[in-house]
């Protein structure tokens, strides 16, 4: 492969931002040694579980490509490449980091997207039905009624009412 | 002459050649370690890198002649040290001049009657845990065939007193009962050299150190391929004794990390020196190298990297896991795909750091280092270290061996198996087993009034040891019993070769203290400050203007601050009204080691100066690049110009560093060292006068080694940007209509970053001085493949040359930092120190003489004399021999038309006689 990164089209700031961002803290430390890279365990199955490669795109300035990347959601945060990480970049801690810089910058996956859309909309990630409260009360427990408004306030505050596409 | 003490803390090399070298500025030493044996960590390794040499045989002549019966250098021992094992030091009192320091002694459990021969240890039922070779050992025991002392060791730990070592002892050496000793040591000066400590790696859980059996630090690795280990160099791993066939090398272990920050300088050498060592005696495995920067930095280091054949992969591992047969399977990453490869062995490169000894700082007490250092390094310190004791003047000596008429001869028997031998006279004496019995010897030849003997003992090695340094070797010949088939006819040779013993006579002769400084750069006038304080005269010649060399280019230190070391210097030597020749160079140089007649010649005038010895510190040449578009655009600089020109960073967007320009490829495979601490430096300038400015690195191996790895995570942190570039695939600067771009293969993603920067700095490492070459041949010594000067031995003897009177500091010997160069500087300054108080004054016996009634003065012998050590005498026509110089090759005798040449002890007419019996 011999496509060309072209730097100068790249955010040279978003490493200062991420690093900015609680952890993040521990980004600019790497060397690029590699013990991440073959640490994920799901990487032996997958090769876009590749902590060193994300980590550089974040250094060089690839901003969209990161916040965009599938694997910093993909990530489970079994926190081994940051146990191992010789140089305490913390790892998970950082994916954590680049999700929350996602969602201010506005990106966030389809998946997290239709989630938040439930619980936009429920005020629960599952839809509260009346054999539900049926259930519950044949085993003599109270009644639930879905909590919308106060729900759909906190997600508001939160920014991330602005992910949501659906019909109010 | 006044003798005063010295006490050295520490056995190891660095220990060793700071006690050599206060011995020779007049001292008596006692070097005080903690072990059983005296070495250090020297003990415990077969080969030194970068010549893969052995290095023991490069120390144990210089404490231990007897050991050495077949080396020509085992004239070389120092007398004056005395070594005290199994000793610490408590605690120091006093002030400079004046020290009191107690020691504690501890019971050894076996006295000085040992012989090592080793009944002791097979009737021992008790073990030990041997931090030697890391394996079970007796309670009772000897680290290796060759300790010093040569005495067996009881670990009081493990031994129950059971007895058993007593009944058997055939010395009566052992004493079970005793008491750790109390001593109180009265010094001048205390130098502490202390050893490296190897980190406990079982933090490092992933990688199974201390769990999984067939993971092992390099030591432990080193102890398990070499010889002298109880497997005898077969390589058997440690959890089922096969051999394996794949093994992994691991570096930065203990090192690089967050417990750990630091680089330990030494372990990328030493893990390439074992996987040769693996290559040169078991050619069918297979090593693999997993490493983050080869910082094979040290003299001769790039070279040795390339050359090495192993499978090296630029990542740190992951994980080890073991299997049910005990194989280890290595996750890592390589060329950017995910692997897993399975191994036998893997060897840990393990991470040191120095023991740094509690103690209270004050004048008078010294540490030499508080790094790791390579030996090469260590050595360079310890000389630099005692450079801070003063002198003490050696008084002048003859070269005696009597002329007499006639001698008596007769035939000393230790053994009593010794018949009558022509007409000799036998004296029989008890067998040679301790001091006593030397003074019996004496007391017994001067009754008979023998002037010559042959002496037959049943371990020569013993009996050499006894007698060294108490009777003149020219007056006896020692035949071992044990090794003889025909003791009678030994005897008889042996008395041949004495009945032609030429007597001789020579006169000592103190050099002036007057030294030549090549080159005025940091080194050279480190030299010079050095000496001059010392009350020595020195010259130094310097072809450039003005006084600084290359150093005068560097205006800022690794912490940005400005840098004044030079500054010093130069003031030092202004102060100290030294003759500094500006625009001068030397023209020719005559004469030998004691007596140098330098030509310099300033412009149109020549000027003659006569020196005892020369020091070398011409240094090295900026290398002047070609390539990358530099002298083409305005906008490509070297970093020496960025810094001197104080380039204004605030309007620059983008900079490109591009590292190893000119240093470690095919043309020059040499790492030029300061480069990366350069861009580094520079990086930190440009990243705290404008934040905003991005920085590219581009690099292949950064080379912070040691403390400076503090600097590259500092540079980092900053948000420097490190590209890692293939030597085969360099980075490629073009020009577009005004404007650079910089493409570069980034082996992380497999793709190409294209940069506009608005410079390009260039790191462009320096070559050898061009007038090395002429040097070199002025004064015979010799240039390395490189173009830097060798001295005398790679690793351990950094300074010194094959020329005795010269020495070479600074980048001369090799690429350095100026704090390198100047310490250096300092570390010669003492070893001409050491030459100009011990030329002439040392009793030698195993050189080449005259008979000068014979000497024709042909000069042949001066011809072929491979160190210098003879010249024709101008008045008299005849050969002379520097005593000092001569090495006893035996090459004039060789040569010698007339038979005039000969080796003491060695005269052709008694060897030729003794040959005829045969």
């Amino acid at each position: 492969m011999s496509e060309v990164i072209d730097v100068s089209k790249l955010d040279r700031n978003f490493k200062y931002q991420v690093i900015n961002e609680p952890g993040g803290e521990g980004l600019l430390s790497c060397f690029a040694c590699g013990t991440c890279a073959a640490s994920c365990p799901v990487r032996e199955v997958d090769e876009r579980f590749n902590p060193r490669k994300l980590i550089r795109m974040v250094i060089l300035g690839m901003k969209d490509e990161v916040l965009q990347n599938e694997f910093i959601y993909l990530c489970s945060g079994c926190y081994l490449c940051q146990e191992r990480c010789p140089q305490d970049v913390g790892i998970t801690e950082l994916m954590t980091a680049l999700r929350n810089i996602a969602v201010k910058e506005g990106y966030l996956h389809p998946s997290f997207k239709a989630q938040l859309e439930f619980v936009y909309g429920l005020g629960r990630l599952y839809e509260l039905t009346e054999f539900d409260n049926k259930k519950r009360a044949k085993n003599g427990l109270p009644e639930l009624t879905p909590v919308v408004d106060e729900v759909k306030t906190l997600l508001k505050e939160a920014g991330l009412s602005k992910f949501v596409e659906v019909e109010e | 002459m006044a003798t005063k003490n010295a006490v050295v803390v520490g056995s190891g090399i660095a220990g060793l050649n700071t006690a050599f070298s206060l011995v020779e500025k007049g001292y008596t030493v006692k070097v005080i370690e903690k072990k059983p044996y005296i070495g250090g960590k020297l003990r415990q390794l077969d080969w030194q890198f970068p010549n893969d040499a052995c290095g023991m045989c490069q120390m144990y002549p210089l404490y231990d002649p007897s050991f050495c019966d077949t080396c020509i250098r085992r004239g070389v021992a120092k007398d004056g040290i005395e070594f005290l094992t199994l000793s610490e030091v408590t605690g120091i009192e006093g002030e400079k001049g004046n020290f009191k320091v107690k020691v504690i002694k501890k019971h050894r459990g076996v006295n000085e009657n040992c012989t090592a021969c080793a009944k002791c240890e097979e009737v021992c039922p008790e073990y030990r845990f041997s931090d030697f070779n890391y394996i079970k050992t007796k309670a009772i025991y000897k680290d290796y065939p060759r300790n010093f002392p040569n005495l067996y060791t009881i670990d009081f730990e493990a031994c129950t007193k059971c007895g058993k070592c007593v009944e058997v002892c055939p010395e009566d050496a052992i004493e079970l009962e005793g008491k750790d000793e109390e001593l109180i040591i009265e010094a001048d000066y205390v130098f502490f050299a202390p050893g490296i400590k190897e980190r406990d790696l079982s933090y490092l859980k992933e990688f199974g150190y201390g769990i999984y059996p067939n993971v092992i630090n390099s030591t432990q690795f080193e102890r398990l391929i070499s010889g002298n280990h109880p497997n005898k160099g077969e390589l058997k791993r440690p959890s089922d004794g096969k051999k394996p066939k794949k093994i992994a090398f691991i570096q930065c272990m203990g090192s690089r990390d967050r417990q750990n920050p630091d680089c330990s300088s030494i372990c990328c050498m030493f893990a390439l020196k074992e996987v040769r060592l693996l290559r040169e005696y078991h050619e069918d495995i297979e090593p693999w190298v997993f490493y983050m920067d080869m910082r094979a930095y040290t003299k001769g280091g790039y070279r040795y990297f390339k050359t090495t054949d192993a499978h090296f992969v630029n990542a740190r591992p992951a994980k080890v896991e073991e299997d049910e047969n005990g194989n280890l399977l290595l996750y890592f990453e390589e060329n950017g795909k995910f692997r897993k490869e399975e191994f036998d062995l893997v060897v840990l490169s393990v991470g040191t750091s120095v023991d740094i000894p509690q103690f209270e700082q004050k004048d008078g007490i010294y540490l030499l280092y508080d790094t790791p250092l390579e030996i090469r390094k260590s050595i360079i310190s310890s000389y630099a270290a005692t450079f801070e004791a003063e002198v003490l003047e050696k008084d002048e000596k003859e070269y005696t061996f009597p002329l007499k008429d006639e001698y008596s001869i007769a035939v000393v028997d230790t053994t009593g198996k010794v018949e009558k031998v022509q007409n000799l006279k036998v004296i029989e004496i008890p067998p040679l087993r301790k001091n006593e019995d030397v003074v019996t010897l004496l007391g017994k030849l001067a009754e008979e009034s023998v002037d010559l003997f042959v002496l037959v003992v049943d371990d020569r090695f013993m009996a050499e040891r006894l007698l060294a340094g108490r009777i003149n070797p020219l007056t006896y010949e020692i035949i071992d019993a044990m090794r003889e088939s025909d003791v009678k006819f030994a005897t008889e040779r042996a008395y041949l070769k004495l009945k032609y013993r030429v007597p001789v006579k020579g006169k000592a002769r103190k050099p002036q203290k007057e030294v030549l400084v090549i080159g005025a750069g940091p080194a050279g006038l480190s030299v010079a400050s050095s000496l001059a304080r010392r009350g020595v005269r020195v010259h130094v010649v310097e072809k450039k203007e003005n006084m600084g060399g290359e150093g005068i280019h560097i205006k800022r230190d690794m912490d940005g601050k400005d840098e004044t070391l030079l500054e010093e210097l130069v003031k030092e030597v202004t102060d100290l009204r030294v003759p500094v020749y500006t625009n001068s160079v030397v023209k020719n140089i005559r004469g030998i080691p004691g007596d140098y007649v330098v030509e310099i010649q300033k412009g149109n005038e020549n000027e003659f100066v006569n020196v005892s010895a020369i020091v070398l510190a011409t240094g090295a040449s900026p290398y002047a690049p070609s390539e990358y578009l530099y002298g083409k655009n305005e906008k490509v600089l070297t970093q020496r110009e960025f810094e001197e020109r104080e380039i204004d960073v605030k309007n620059l967007n983008t900079i490109v560093m591009i590292q190893c320009v000119g240093s470690r490829n095919e043309e020059y495979p040499v790492c030029s060292v300061v480069c990366c601490r350069d861009a580094i430096k520079n990086a930190l300038y440009i990243k705290e006068k404008n934040p905003d400015a991005e920085v590219y690195v581009l690099y292949r191996d950064m080379m912070t080694y040691g403390t400076s790895e503090k600097y590259y995570r500092e540079a980092r942190r900053k948000g420097v940007i490190f590209v890692r570039y293939a030597e085969e695939n360099p980075p490629v600067v073009t020009e577009e209509g005004g404007e650079l771009r910089v493409k570069v293969h980034d082996k992380i993603f497999d793709m190409d970053l294209s940069i506009v920067p608005d410079l390009v700095l260039l790191s462009t490492g320096m070559r050898p001085h061009e007038g090395n070459y002429e040097l070199s041949k002025m004064l015979g010594i010799s240039l390395d493949t490189d173009g830097y000067f060798n001295t005398l031995n790679i690793k351990f003897n950094p300074i010194q040359t094959k020329n005795a009177g010269v020495f070479i500091a600074g980048t001369a010997l090799s690429p350095m930092t100026m704090d390198e160069a100047v310490l250096s500087g300092k570390a010669a300054a003492s070893k001409v120190l050491d030459f100009l108080n011990n030329f002439g004054v040392n009793q030698r016996y195993r050189t080449s003489a005259v008979r000068e009634r014979v000497c024709a003065g042909c000069a042949l012998c001066v011809e072929v004399c491979p160190f210098e050590a003879r010249f024709i005498e101008e008045d008299e026509k005849v050969a002379k021999v520097i005593y000092d110089i001569c090495q006893a090759c035996g090459l004039c005798v060789a040569a010698c038309p007339s038979g005039s040449a000969f080796l003491l002890g060695e005269e052709t007419k008694g060897i030729m006689h003794a040959l005829s019996r045969i």
